[in-house]
């Protein structure tokens, strides 16, 4: 062959190759990143979810609770019995600070109007730099919007090379597979009441039959954790900043703001205390909340130990899940510490 | 800027090799395109490290120019000491600076002196160690005359900053690429260019699908070694020699291949290393560039093996600390130097006793010495690497389950794979390639696959050098 037609084959070839994987990563959408919508995404899509549920609201919320998957069993209406105000629950799947400042950008712009209190729930591994910007919160039409000043070109770009990952292109050959078997998982496995909380299903029913097997549950989040701390040697100047940006803007619009680290099992917790830097990256984490609360005047609490809130092991769905009876055990604490002065808001 | 990057591929090769082989830039335009580009390349891992470069480059145009018009040995030996003094300079603050002082403090801490000397954190530019043994040679010989000075600041610069090799070699000399310099063809040479596709993706394979593999294997092990046994502390020691040696081959054959389709013709840096049948043979098959760098500008100059036995042993040693203190500031670092050193030393008294090993022995062996050595160089500590030789000799325990203890069958698998092609394959100055369908099809799948995997950008081992 001669070389010049090889390489001009080399380039058409491989050109046509990363074209079509794009094009199948991009139309297959395992992440639910770039919104064609043709197929059911592998992940779930919580953000979207809690913006169209924050739209049906019949009255816009008083309080909001933010947070990860770990919050999303705090209820609204334990709250409002306990505050008086009306709650929505607008926790999201792997949360990060830059969630959390989307989420409250975009609901105060939407009605103009403040929410009196938040209840944000911190994971520590969430402060790592390992972890980019979540590609659905950086998609999201409604969401993305509001991190133009907080988020890098160079995060923003990132879901476009995922168009030419391999576990992208990996997932998106399981999706295709999974659309043509329709063997999806049960649809109504999990979904969320008006107000935001979580009801799960499939898993509250096997608990109640007692055929919930626990033990699987608690070895995944092993091996997730394990690798989440992976690396993790110190906290994220770019979360503790976003972080302190909402935590400012509460200060400024004297929002009470209640800060608290989300507990894990004690059997998780043991093991990943063993086999990672949570230790160190908690301590560092407390103390910089601490000092933090003192600037922007919040109340913080460390749940990450559940005898910290008389939490019970039995009431968690999975390693880092509570259930309804330990949040509300939180939120009693919470609610008792009560808010900090606003010290400079009237200065 | 990494050539295992989406940038690096998708926008940074295409545009320049685009502009390069434009037939209507002339040669003067295409160099500045190609010290533009290689400025780009170096500055997006930091820009101000940019003008380091340019420095060092401007005094060693300068010296060599004066250098080679001088008369008087004087002013020849005093621009020569200009550029030493300034490469030298140049290593000597930004990567030894630090092990100086901390070195110094443990001294005075164990004489009980007091006065110790705060410990300067200084970043080190990356691939320091290499442009500066590139221009420090150019200095040397044109010194002895065995080069003739750049014929334009143009031309030098294109020669430091040239980035395919730019970053970790291999290390051209100036006489290498010359000649090639003033005479860049206006179009490509499709013979060569076909060769650096083959020489580019075959070195992407070893760096992101044969090195990245195993290195997800052996990392954790190595970041815990306190819990290393037997076979764990065996697997971790083989894996890492696949590893270092993928990582390090591969990126030279991604620089050569990269060279070809430029047009230029760089020097091989490895063949074939771990097939050495003794320790010396091993240094001229191993970062040969370097070898024959040490060689030529310290071995020799320090008289070589013309002052009797004693002598050549003594500058073997010499050679050995100096290349092991090359490679890193660190006390691990001159250790390795140092054991290398002696296992020359030995070599070359066995060698005179006119004794010989039969290969089927002396191969195993020398692999053996060699990675024996690559527990001090990987070692982040003195402790560390005798935690690791302690368990590869039985003294921290035997795993009760072989199979599962390095990951289970991939991990051995995986190991046995690399080498495999380690010790049965050839390399790829070996191979001869012909452009046609097989090999079209084998790149390009291959060239793909390695696309895939860059979600988990890895930086190359020996940058750090």
């Amino acid at each position: 062959m001669p070389a010049k037609r090889f390489c001009t084959l080399f380039l058409g070839i491989t050109t046509a190759a990363f074209v079509g994987i794009a094009m199948l990563n991009f139309l297959v959408d395992p992440y639910a990143q770039y919104s064609p919508e043709m197929l059911r995404p592998l992940v779930q899509t919580s953000r979207a979810e809690k913006v169209a549920l924050f739209h049906n609201l019949p009255e816009p919320p008083e309080g909001l609770i933010l947070g990860s998957s770990r919050v999303l069993k705090f209820e609204p209406d334990y709250l409002h019995e306990k505050t008086g105000l009306r709650f929505f629950n607008a926790g999201v799947n792997y949360a990060k600070s830059e969630d959390h400042l989307a989420l409250v950008r975009y609901f105060e712009n939407q009605d103009h109007v403040r929410p009196r209190m938040i209840v944000l729930g911190l994971d520590l591994s969430s402060f790592s730099d390992g972890n980019p910007i979540d590609a659905r919160l950086l998609s999201d039409p409604c969401l993305s919007p509001q991190l133009r000043d907080v988020v890098p070109l160079e995060q923003r770009v990132h879901r476009w090379k995922e168009l030419l990952s391999w576990q992208q292109t990996k997932n998106s050959i399981k999706s295709l597979k999974l659309a043509v078997t329709q063997s999806y998982p049960q649809q109504d496995a999990e979904s969320f009441r008006p107000d935001g909380l979580l009801v799960y299903h499939e898993r509250e029913a096997q608990l109640s039959q007692g055929t919930y097997d626990f033990n699987a549950a608690l070895a995944y989040n092993r091996n997730e954790y394990q690798q989440l701390y992976q690396g993790f040697d110190r906290l994220s100047l770019s979360r503790c900043e976003r972080f302190e940006r909402l935590a400012e803007h509460c200060r400024q619009q004297q929002i009470t703001l209640y800060v608290f680290l989300t507990p894990m099992h004690p059997d998780l917790l043991e093991y990943i205390r063993d086999c990672s830097t949570f230790d160190q990256r908690r301590t560092q984490m407390v103390r910089y909340l601490e000092i933090a609360a003192g600037r922007y005047g919040y109340s913080f609490v460390d749940f990450s130990d559940i005898r910290s809130f008389q939490g019970s092991p039995e009431l968690f769905v999975d390693g880092i899940h509570p259930l309804e009876p330990n949040t509300r055990r939180m939120i009693d604490i919470l609610v008792q510490t009560g808010p900090k002065k606003h010290q400079y808001a009237v200065q | 800027m990494l050539f295992n990057s989406y940038f690096f591929l998708f926008a940074f090769l295409p545009i320049v090799l685009l502009l390069w082989w434009t037939p209507q830039i002339r040669l003067s335009g295409r160099l500045g395109l190609l010290i533009l580009a290689s400025y780009l390349f170096y500055g997006w891992w930091d820009y101000r490290f940019v003008s380091l470069l340019m420095v060092s480059t401007l005094v060693d145009y300068v010296a060599g120019k004066r250098l080679f018009e001088s008369q008087t040995q004087t002013a020849r030996r005093f621009y020569l000491l200009v550029s030493m003094f300034s490469n030298l300079g140049l290593l000597a603050f930004f990567k030894y600076c630090g092990f100086f002082a901390s070195s110094w403090n443990t001294i005075v801490d164990w004489l009980r002196m007091g006065g110790t000397m705060p410990i300067p954190e200084i970043i080190l530019p990356v691939g320091i160690s290499f442009y500066t043994f590139q221009t420090m040679s150019y200095s040397i010989d044109i010194y002895r005359h065995q080069a003739k000075p750049a014929c334009s600041l143009l031309h030098f610069a294109a020669y430091v900053s040239l980035f395919p090799q730019l970053i970790a070699g291999p290390i051209v000399r100036y006489s290498d690429v010359e000649e090639q310099l003033r005479s860049i063809a206006k179009s490509p040479n499709w013979d060569l260019f076909a060769s650096g596709i083959f020489f580019f993706v075959c070195g992407m394979a070893q760096k992101i699908l044969l090195a990245d593999s195993i290195a997800a294997k052996v990392n954790p092990l190595w970041a815990d070694t306190a819990n290393l046994q037997l076979i764990t502390a065996w697997y971790a020691t083989l894996g890492y020699t696949c590893q270092l040696y993928f990582d390090f081959c591969g990126y030279s054959n991604m620089a050569v291949g990269l060279g070809y389709m430029l047009g230029f013709r760089f020097p091989q840096n490895f063949n074939s290393p771990y097939k050495s049948a003794n320790i010396s043979e091993f240094w001229r098959r191993w970062h040969m560039t370097l070898s024959f760098w040490l060689r030529d500008y310290l071995f020799i100059p320090l008289g070589g093996s013309r002052h009797g036995h004693l002598f050549t042993l003594r500058n073997l040693m010499i050679v050995m600390l100096l290349g092991g203190l090359w490679h890193g500031a660190g006390w691990t670092f001159v250790l390795w130097g140092a054991y290398h050193g002696l296992l020359l030393v030995v070599h070359n008294v066995f060698r005179t006793t006119h004794f010989r090993l039969p290969t089927w022995i002396s191969i195993p062996t020398t692999f053996l010495a060699v990675l024996v050595g690559w527990v001090l160089f990987r070692a982040t500590s003195l402790n560390e690497a005798i935690t690791v030789y302690a368990s590869l000799v039985g003294q921290r325990g035997i795993e009760v389950h072989v199979w599962e203890a390095p990951g289970g069958w991939f991990a051995w698998g995986l190991l046995s794979v690399l080498l495999a092609i380690v010790f049965a394959m050839p390399n790829l100055w070996q191979i001869r390639f012909r452009p046609s369908l097989p090999y079209l099809m084998a790149l390009a799948v291959c060239f793909v696959a390695c696309v895939l995997r860059f979600d988990a950008e890895s930086p190359f081992l020996y940058f750090q050098f």
